[in-house]
């Protein structure tokens, strides 16, 4: 992935970049700290990477940490995240425990000091008890909160309500709150690897690879395997597209042109056929705030 | 010699952060309920996003409201009243409230049962705070203005061209008002007031902006 604010121009007009840089000026100097929990892998690390060095160019001091954690940490964190899904899952006293342990492990080292804090997602929620007096403190949720398992919510909820703002990717994904909440639509990059367009070349390849008729439909999601990306559910598409339609008449049977982008094409198939999980390709849903990643450590 | 202005047309912009507002709506009734009592930056989002958003495609219907009543709440007769409405010409938000509201209670007084959204799919109001900030852009002259719209952001259009009215509750937009007052332009204002937000999309109001200012300037060159 190439070029800076500039190269973006074609997709959202001059005008737009223009915008961005006033915007920029206006900030100009403000120290604007991220901290996630993944350098590599997954959707916040991927908007980081892309992001901070945006806020730099137009003249924002921006910068990126990450947290640490040992496996136990990361454990207990994963369990939280299935329960903000709403996943049942109980919280036991040494879970807790494990968790505000690893927060104040890494309070002892990190600098937080700057203007503005985000905190992605809610395995570094409770660094908010070291906030510096007159920084602000936002929390971005990356999150499907609509429905999540009450007990897990509420030890979640205890650190939120202490930030200034909460960001979500939809009003559907919120929850009732006494802070502001504000909303950014998911960030979908277009010049990110996964994103752009594939040369026939590539594609003819990848196909040939996998030992793929590239003459029929295909059906093909990229993202890692995990059943918040509804594998079976894709499952479930590619039948029921299989009994509604016949390859003689899809004018579809081709390869998909861009990963992220990937179609659901009606199949002649008359049944799933069986794909090597490590493309974890399946039928691809509309893009939400749950972005997709082909490979990478993810927590 | 082109006609130059006293003061010059200074393009500002209007960015918008959007503030979700924890009040949703399962059906018409709450719908219409929300509608009385919300602030009206909330009224103000829902139908003017639209305006800056679709940059590349005509919006239909042009507001949230009949967007949802027709697609989620499926009642296309409503849907098209309120996608009627020209919100765009409203000097006040109350006004427009009041009219969206009246729309919706003439409807719920002849229907009986209300259809209910989908799970997920209710309506959320959103809020929406705005920031306006000076561009680098200001025009002293028809050609100047016209250069300066080929550069500004869609949000700069809208902003001049559908926001003035609530902005100052004028019966006018910003372009119009100095076009006139400041160059005389007397047949050119007219005619940008004319312009319908709903048939272009922000790039064709910009390119149609600027169609009529060079045809203005060619036939006052010819003069």
């Amino acid at each position: 992935m190439t070029g800076g604010l500039d190269a973006y121009a074609p997709f959202v007009g001059s005008g737009t970049i223009e915008e961005l840089r006033l915007l920029g000026e206006h900030l100009r100097g403000r120290r604007v700290q991220n901290i996630n929990s993944t350098a590599v892998g997954g959707g916040v690390a991927e908007i980081l990477n892309r992001l901070i060095p945006l806020l730099r160019e137009v003249g924002i001091d921006a910068r990126w940490d990450v947290m640490r954690g040992g496996d136990e940490f990361f454990a207990v964190t994963k369990a939280i995240h299935n329960g903000l899904h709403g996943k049942p899952v109980s919280l036991g006293e040494h879970d807790v425990e494990i968790f505000r342990q690893t927060t104040e492990q890494n309070l002892r080292t990190l600098e937080l000091s700057d203007d503005i804090v985000f905190i992605h997602d809610p395995q570094p929620a409770g660094f908010i008890q070291r906030r510096a007096p007159g920084s602000r403190w936002i929390w971005r949720c990356h999150i499907d909160l609509s429905s999540p398992w009450p007990a897990v919510w509420d030890f979640v909820r205890e650190w939120v309500e202490r930030y200034d703002v909460a960001v979500f990717s939809a009003p559907q994904f919120s929850r009732t709150l006494p802070i502001d909440q504000v909303l950014i639509s998911p960030s979908i990059d277009p010049l990110a690897d996964k994103n752009r367009e594939l040369d026939p070349h590539t594609i003819e390849s990848v196909v040939a690879g996998l030992g793929i008729d590239p003459s029929r439909p295909l059906v093909t999601q990229v993202s890692r395997f995990d059943r918040l990306k509804d594998p079976l559910g894709v499952i479930e598409a590619f039948k029921l597209a299989s009994t509604t339609t016949h390859s003689s008449s899809s004018s579809a049977a081709r390869p998909p042109t861009t990963p992220k982008a990937a179609k659901c094409s009606p199949s002649a198939a008359s049944a799933p056929r069986a794909i090597p999980t490590s493309t974890s390709s399946s039928c691809h849903r509309p893009p939400t705030s749950r972005s997709t990643q082909s490979s990478g450590r993810r927590r | 010699m082109p006609t130059v202005a006293r003061d010059p047309f200074r393009f500002w912009t209007r960015l918008t952060l959007t503030k979700l507002t924890g009040r949703r709506a399962a059906d018409l009734a709450e719908l219409v309920e929300q509608l009385r009592t919300v602030p009206p930056s909330v009224i103000f989002h829902h139908t003017h996003h639209f305006l800056v958003q679709h940059q590349h495609l005509s919006p239909e219907p042009p507001n949230d409201f009949a967007f949802w009543v027709t697609n989620v709440i499926q009642e296309d007769q409503l849907g098209e009243r309120l996608a009627a409405i020209d919100t765009v010409q409203f000097a006040h938000l109350r006004e427009l409230r009041d009219r969206i509201v009246e729309v919706i209670d003439t409807y719920l007084e002849q229907r009986k049962e209300l259809r209910a959204a989908p799970a997920g799919e209710e309506f959320h109001f959103m809020d929406a705070v705005s920031f306006t900030l000076p561009t680098r852009y200001q025009a002293w002259t028809l050609a100047e203005f016209a250069e300066a719209l080929r550069h500004v952001g869609s949000a700069t259009i809208a902003y001049h061209l559908f926001e003035a009215r609530l902005r100052v509750g004028s019966d006018d937009n910003d372009f119009s008002r100095w076009l006139e007052q400041e160059l005389g332009e007397r047949e050119l204002a007219p005619a940008i007031r004319k312009l319908d937000p709903y048939t272009h999309t922000t790039d064709g109001l910009r390119q149609r902006l600027i169609a009529l200012i060079e045809q203005r300037i060619r036939a006052e060159t010819r003069r």
